[in-house]
């Protein structure tokens, strides 16, 4: 039996080529298509009619069909392979009558010349493209760029269909049904959950509902805090962060200062302090103090420093004042550093050690005496605990004659078995050493002590050691600290013990002794009070207090204490920022602060925990009452001490629900405007009427409160037809008619983005500039080297080369494959994404795809592969090597780069426990070289599942017999070389040179053409030498992605152009101005009977 | 830093879709339908790949998981089981479960290696309870694992209208503890690696998640209503082809409607279904019940109710969170919060004894849930005979933050696939055959997921 032509289908470029030789003969006009002359007729029946006709036709092709159906437009795809046929000579077949020479050419010539002129006549036609609904990809990016948002709804999606030119997005195969329609409402209703709606404009938060709203909240409040703010730490493990922003400040208040010395000319503190990444106001304040003469000690000094900071030197070269600049910087930082000394010096009391600290007067608590209390700890096989005990004086340039008289020191050891031990004096337990520097039982002048006291006189440090006893897992150390009335009345010191062998905790332990009544003191405090004001350490405390930060007021803060939980649990946030909005803060900034203060309050029950706590510390009752219910006669009543409390809670209660209420007018405008964007076109009239009439019936007839509405208008919103189709709307021209700028933007968006329109295409829609090509193709240049391009690698390149959604393919036997991880899977999925990204956004010739000499890995994937991955230069974070994948040159070496060597299309094409030469070839064959391959026969048998040989025969073997079959040979000839030239990747992808049996690879084959084809070297050589006929696939598949519909033979000149195009070297960008520029693209098939 | 021993595998994340139904034999037929099947659409395996599929007999009820966690370990003398002939033995802190000693196993000795190692005493060892993954502390990258339960969720939670219930009773803490978020403590379902799974503790709440808000289906008309009129109006727009297109969508919101109208009525087409169609509780009161016993009662009866419903099969309830402020003055002689005050009681007798109350006041709740569970018959066997429930601490000496040997009981019978009624000690094994990691294989094994690895184990439980 023999076969025809559809098992020799035509190769596109040479048939192509082919048609063009004969545009010149096509001189006949449109409406003058002669009918088809007898002999024509005639002549196909005697030569063709055999095979090609009735119910089962060979290759599928019935001539007696196409010449009854009249219609080349229609069947163009038949007849070309009709003239390729005989041009060829391939048909009739050799045992066959053949027509004489005269005949086949007037029936070839014929057949060139009917196919020219539809050609000619179609040429632009937009064709037939039926109305695409978001496929499911589509619908997720779309809502990503509508919310900012990786919300995944869409996987609940019933998976998409494949039409067209083989894509997703093609409307033909896009069906829909309530199942459909039933999880696009949930999907909806998702997204809509994740709406914001408080006090400030719409908008989106990765967690859904309530508990959504106070994570924005708190989110926003934290980023404000760490881009605005500075503090020193946070609490117990808390990060310090914006500490740079001291010595920025002085640095840029000095160059204010000198701004006409430095050339500066009209710099404001606004451009100072932007330069230095401040915020302006903060700069302002700072300049401002540092000129103030009538400032107290500390700020004195700092401010005394700073002015003396020198003026930069006149007529200085650029170079020498960037030098003396440095300089300044320099002493910029060093005098921040005094800040921070200072505010640590006086702000760390005994036992404070875990808290940022800031200064208050309620927490600033200094006394003539005080009990120092300190653990020891030490690593194993220590034997001695070295201690320091120190006497400084608090203010500068001043050496104290203080006295301090050290009563009861005394020693508890801590035994493993939690036993309670006694105490020992000090005296006791020290080196002999230790007991001579301390002095114990002497007085340093006449009074008296006990034999276990001992006194300090002046700032000198004394070491003492303690043996630590056999057992002993630590110690306390326990002693009262007194400043001596009269020797030291004026002196304000700091007292403290230090131990010097590096332990978890307690290593250090001070406290600032004086004499509260004396004058000294009184003037101290007033100007360490004074500085912890103007230059605090901490500019806000954490919204949400951490483990050791305090709590507000009237609660009881100790650590640990149930009133402290409950205020974690019940009221959980704390607002102490009043440096910061005051002196850092610009107005608009303060505003979002604000409001993302009045959105975390109002998305609980905080003032309700507030009012709830506050009856139970002050006592009084409260009933059933919530905040809402509170009056001012209520209030009035309450004991005077929670009245003050709760008087100004009341207020912000009240301020902050009025905030909520007068934002709901914003948040209507901003679900209009929602509107537009979702369904990529401005509204009309009557949609923004029918919409606000929805969320006042909402309002008003189901009693739905303003959140609620809201989301259920933005849950309508992505329901509508207008959100889930791509409408084009029909025009008057019955043929075809220019799509809209609107409809413009969207087709561009969705085929470079998979997603709508942004801002600038918007505004180019709106401005009715999309009509012109120019404009167009700026766009795409500028789409497509977007990031939002590696989309465009994942669907189109995606799909057409078979990795789309490679990170869900299941095809793998892992219990044949151990080995295979999610890790592999995902790195592979990347690799591929990464390749097409690359060619995409760089504009690389495409021809690169196939024949790339690098590729993309990470550390996994390197190994899986064999390819040596370098040692990590830096201590990255670990996992960035193991996840991210960069690119390795010159990788021919280790057998990747390219299409055919990625991983992924290694592994989709192979079965689960072996390869598949058949499926490899076939993608070769079809995606690669744009051929098309008729399915096997339902007889075709199969192939082992394993590549164990079950009666002896390998694959190899087997498909050998097959091709014997005369009914298999016309296809698996083309097919089986290009397989096995790609045998030496397993079915993970990995090269390997022998069979799992030891068998060795063999990888040669013959074409049917006599080519032989040895190896994967020698396929991509071949494949170099079909690289029009790549490009003639390429173009196609890119237009038939764009347009969401087959190839019709109105595209031929536009193919051919794009063809020419490639030749000459062009990238994606250049194909795809071709695209956005034609007819097809800008155009829309009207109302009128199928043209084709 | 310290390396994890062994990486989850998603680090990544992906954009995921049902393969299986991707697979599906109606969406094949389509595709086949276009022009070209995606290329791989012929090549699936022909059984799992992952070896024999355990997964629900048709007819029977299907099988459901859940897990109660209670934080901050126990009284480690009085947490034990012995064997004896007349069913196992139980120390003071096991007491509550005797009368369903029969339906439960005690798990002993079991644990995760990376918590183990964390120097993070608390969070280090916390939020990777199911996920046996390493904890990330590194304050500014959250990253532990995705745990077993969002792992089912993921893979079967398409079966039911929830995919999960993740529960809880206290708050998502954010302050920092110990220099780590506190969303560590406070959750012990990761949906990734970086992503927990967002806690309900508002029983209103999860009961409307559960059971539906009769508002939403009459909303759900409402926004139907409207879209129909967007079509309708934009009908007249289209070309003739694509009105057919739009046609399809008209007949599907006819068709929703039509099923909303005859919600009442539903029925399934499996051929088991579910013994409750309506809840049989009240929708409990929009606040938190300011009593904690109450609070908990109200979140087990929820998981009952979602299982009875047949709304999801997977649950798991935080009884509190790790470092728990609660505050246990609700039970008689106990005073104070539950971490500080009574874990780390510095052996005083009179806080150990109130710490025991407090172990003892969670196992109760556990027993309550197997009582509960116990009672609702499925025909021919118990909601308990076919569920697998986990009650678990992370901690077993709560005051010496002992990683090494978990506090665990697993009740149950998972539809005939566990004999309970047993001691399963696995202390005297080599460390390989410890892993609480193989523990949850063996129960996703059961739950239909079967998976080659998880966390640090290839290995199923042995014994089980």
């Amino acid at each position: 039996m023999i076969r025809l032509s559809s098992h020799q289908p035509p190769r596109g470029a040479t048939l192509a080529g082919l048609v063009l030789l004969f545009v010149v003969h096509t001189a006949v006009r449109a409406d003058e298509t002669p009918k088809t002359p007898d002999p024509i007729g005639t002549l196909l029946q005697r030569f063709c009619f055999d095979c090609h006709s009735g119910d089962s036709p060979e290759g599928g092709l019935s001539l007696q069909t196409l010449i009854t159906r009249d219609s080349f437009a229609r069947d163009f795809r038949g007849w070309r392979k009709v003239a390729d046929q005989l041009r060829s000579r391939r048909m009739p077949p050799r045992d066959a009558a053949q027509p004489a020479a005269a005949d086949r050419k007037r029936l070839s010539e014929w057949v060139q010349q009917r196919l020219q002129q539809e050609v000619a006549r179609h040429a632009g036609d937009p064709g037939r493209i039926v109305m695409r609904r978001l496929t499911s990809a589509e619908y997720d990016y779309t809502i990503r760029d509508l919310t900012g948002l990786r919300l995944d709804v869409h996987r609940g999606f019933i998976s998409d269909a494949v039409g067209g030119a083989g894509f997703t997005n093609s409307g033909g195969v896009q069906f829909i049904q309530d199942a459909t329609l039933q999880r696009y409402l949930d999907a909806a209703r998702q997204v809509a959950d994740h709406a914001v709606i408080g006090s400030g404009p719409l908008a989106f938060h990765r967690d859904p509902g309530n508990t959504g709203f106070e994570l924005s909240a708190i989110t926003r409040i934290q980023s404000i805090y760490r881009n605005h703010g500075f503090r020193t730490a946070a609490g117990e493990g808390g990060e310090p962060f914006g500490l740079e922003r001291y010595p920025k400040v002085f640095y840029a208040a000095w160059l204010f200062s000198h701004r006409n010395a430095l050339g500066l000319g009209a710099a404001d503190y606004s451009k100072l302090a932007t330069a230095e990444g401040l915020d302006p106001p903060f700069l302002k304040y700072i300049h401002q103090l540092l000129q103030q003469r009538d400032l107290g000690f500390p700020t004195s000094e700092i401010a005394r420093v700073w002015q003396q900071l020198p003026a930069p030197p006149v007529a200085a070269g650029a170079t020498a004042q960037q030098a003396f600049c440095t300089q300044i910087q320099e002493r910029c930082q060093q005098l921040a550093e005094r800040v921070w000394h200072w505010q640590n010096r006086f702000g760390a009391n005994a036992d404070a050690k875990e808290e940022a600290p800031v200064l208050r007067a309620d927490l600033f608590r200094v006394t003539r005496a005080q009990r120092f209390e300190m653990n020891i700890n030490w690593p194993p096989k220590t034997t001695t605990a070295n201690l320091i005990l120190t006497v400084e004086s608090a203010l500068p340039d001043q050496r104290p004659d203080a006295l301090v008289i050290w009563k009861n020191p005394r020693v508890q050891f801590r035994v493993a078995d939690l036993r309670e031990q006694p105490f020992h004096p000090l005296r006791e337990v020290v080196t002999a050493d230790g007991v001579n520097r301390l002095r114990f039982g002497k007085h340093h002048r006449r009074g008296k002590i006990t034999k276990d006291d001992f006194t300090t006189l002046g700032t000198q440090p004394v070491h003492f050691t303690i043996p630590i006893p056999k057992g002993a897992g630590s110690a306390r150390l326990l002693v009262d600290a007194e400043l001596d009335v009269d020797r030291g009345a004026d002196c304000i010191i700091r007292c403290s013990i230090t131990q010097r062998e590096e332990t978890d905790q307690g290593k250090s332990i001070s406290a600032l002794l004086a004499n509260p009544d004396s004058p000294a003191f009184q003037a101290w405090k007033e100007g360490v009070l004074q500085f912890a004001r103007l230059l605090p350490q901490v500019s806000q405390r954490e919204a949400a207090p951490s483990d050791r930060d305090p709590i507000p007021k009237p609660f009881d803060g100790t650590y640990n204490n149930p009133q402290r939980n409950a205020f974690h649990i019940r009221i959980k946030y704390a607002r102490d920022d009043q440096f910061l909005v005051e002196r850092m803060l610009d107005a608009a900034t303060r505003h979002r602060l604000d409001r993302a203060w009045i959105d975390l309050r109002t998305s609980f029950g905080y003032h309700d925990a507030w009012l709830r706590m506050l009856s139970e510390v002050f006592e009084f009752s409260l009933g059933d009452r919530r905040m809402k219910d509170l009056n001012r006669q209520w209030l009035e009543q309450l004991p005077d001490e929670a009245r003050g409390y709760l008087v100004p809670l009341h207020l912000e209660y009240q301020a902050d629900r009025r905030a909520l209420q007068s934002a709901r007018e914003g948040h209507l405008k901003d679900v209009l405007q929602f509107a537009t964007r979702a369904w990529r076109r401005p509204l009309t009239q009557n949609e923004a009427t029918r919409l606000r009439s929805f969320y006042e019936s909402l309002r008003t007839q189901k009693r739905f409160d303003h959140t609620a509405a809201v989301r259920s208008l933005l849950t309508r919103i992505l329901v509508s037809p207008a959100f889930l189709y791509r409408a084009e709307r029909v025009t008057a021209d019955p043929s075809s008619a220019p799509l809209s700028d609107w409809e413009l933007a969207s087709r561009l968006s969705y085929l470079f983005w998979s997603s709508l329109p942004d801002d600038a295409l918007r505004e180019d829609a709106a401005g009715r500039r999309l009509q012109h090509p120019k404009v167009l193709v700026r766009h795409a240049r500028r789409m497509l080297k977007d990031p939002k391009a590696t989309r465009f690698a994942t669907e189109f390149f995606g799909q057409w080369f078979g990795f789309y959604r490679f990170d869900q393919y299941r095809g793998v036997d892992t219990s044949r494959f151990p080995e295979w991880s999610e890790t592999i899977q995902s790195a592979m999925y990347q690799e591929a994404i990464s390749l097409c990204t690359h060619i995409v956004r760089g504009n690389r010739p495409p021809a690169e795809l196939l024949f790339a000499d690098y590729t993309f890995l990470n550390r996994p994937l390197a190994s899986h592969y064999g390819v040596p991955f370098p040692k990590p230069t830096n201590a990255g974070p670990q996992r960035a090597s193991t996840t991210l994948l960069r690119r390795f040159d010159d990788m021919h070496r280790f057998h990747r780069g390219g299409l055919l060597r990625l991983g992924a299309v290694l592994t989709v094409t192979s079965a689960p426990l072996r390869t598949s030469p058949v499926r490899r070839g076939d993608w070769v064959l079809r995606q690669v070289l744009g051929e098309s391959v008729p399915p096997p026969p339902a007889d075709a048998g199969s192939i082992a599942a394993d590549d164990v040989p079950v009666d002896g025969l390998s694959v190899r073997q087997r498909l050998a017999a097959h091709r014997r079959d005369v009914a298999c040979v016309n296809c698996h000839a083309r097919i089986d070389p290009f397989g096995f030239a790609l045998e030496n990747y397993d079915s993970l992808g990995r090269w390997r040179d022998r069979y799992r049996d030891g068998k060795p690879i063999e990888t040669a084959g013959k074409l049917r053409d006599g080519t032989s084809i040895a190896d994967a070297t020698a396929l991509h050589s071949y494949l170099r030498s079909k690289q029009s006929q790549f490009h003639r696939t390429l173009a196609a598949k890119l237009l038939g992605y764009a347009l969401g519909r087959p190839e019709t033979i109105g595209d031929t000149a536009l193919l051919e152009q794009m063809v020419t195009l490639l030749a000459d070297g062009a990238g994606l960008a250049e194909l795809a101005e071709s695209i956005v520029t034609s007819r097809q693209f800008r155009y829309h098939a009207g109302t009128a009977p199928a043209s084709r | 830093m310290r390396v994890p021993l062994l990486l989850h595998a998603d680090a990544m994340q992906l954009p995921r879709t049902h393969w299986s139904e991707a697979l599906s034999r109606r969406v094949f037929l389509r595709s086949a339908g276009g022009t070209l099947a995606l290329p791989w659409l012929a090549s699936l395996p022909q059984r799992s790949a992952y070896g024999k599929r355990v997964s629900d007999t048709p007819g029977k009820p299907p099988r459901r998981f859940a897990c109660v966690y209670f934080s901050n370990g126990v009284e480690p003398e009085h947490w034990w089981a012995k064997p004896s002939p007349g069913g196992m033995q139980f120390g003071p802190v096991l007491q509550p479960l005797l009368p369903y000693r029969d339906d439960l196993c005690v798990l002993e000795g079991l644990f995760n290696a990376q918590s183990v190692a964390n120097p993070s005493a608390h969070l280090g060892r916390m939020p990777n309870l199911l996920s046996g993954a390493w904890v990330s502390l590194d304050q500014n990258d959250l990253r532990v694992g995705r745990t077993m339960d969002q792992v089912l969720a993921q893979r079967i939670g398409k079966h039911t209208v929830l995919p999960s219930l993740v529960l809880g009773i206290e708050p998502t803490e954010l302050r920092l503890e110990d220099g780590l978020s506190m969303l560590y403590g406070s959750c012990i379902s990761w949906s990734s690696p970086t992503r927990p799974t967002t806690k309900e503790i508002y029983p209103s709440r999860a009961f409307d998640a559960i059971v539906g808000n009769r508002r939403q289906a009459g909303l759900d008309r409402t926004i139907l209503d409207q879209v129909l009129a967007d079509a309708k109006s934009l009908r007249p727009q289209l070309a003739v082809r694509d009105r057919v297109k739009l046609d399809e969508y008209l007949e599907s919101i006819r068709d929703i409607e039509r099923r909303i109208d005859r919600a009442a009525n539903e029925e399934r087409l499996e051929g088991w279904r579910p013994t409750l169609a309506k809840a049989d509780m009240p929708r409990p009161a929009d606040e938190i019940p300011q009593n904690v016993p109450d609070h908990m009662r109200l979140i087990l009866d929820l998981i009952v109710l979602a299982f009875r419903m047949d709304r999801t099969r997977i649950a798991t309830c935080m009884l509190n969170n790790d470092l728990s402020q609660m505050n246990f003055g609700f039970l008689e002689g106990v005073q104070g919060s539950l971490h500080l005050d009574l874990t780390h009681n510095g052996r005083d007798p009179a806080r150990e004894a109130m710490y025991l109350k407090t172990n003892q006041f969670h196992v109760a709740q556990f027993a309550y849930l197997l009582r509960r569970l116990k009672e609702i018959d499925e025909g021919d066997q118990t909601l308990l005979d076919s569920s697998l429930l986990l009650f678990c601490s992370n901690l077993f000496d709560g005051d010496k933050h002992q990683a090494d040997r978990m506090p665990m009981v697993l009740a149950g019978g998972g539809g005939g696939s566990v004999t309970p009624g047993r001691l399963l000690d696995y202390r005297d094994r080599p460390v390989k055959d410890r892993r609480a990691c193989s523990l949850y294989l063996s129960l996703m094994d059961r739950m239909g997921v079967a998976l080659p690895q998880f966390g640090d184990s290839d290995r199923r439980l042995a014994d089980l």
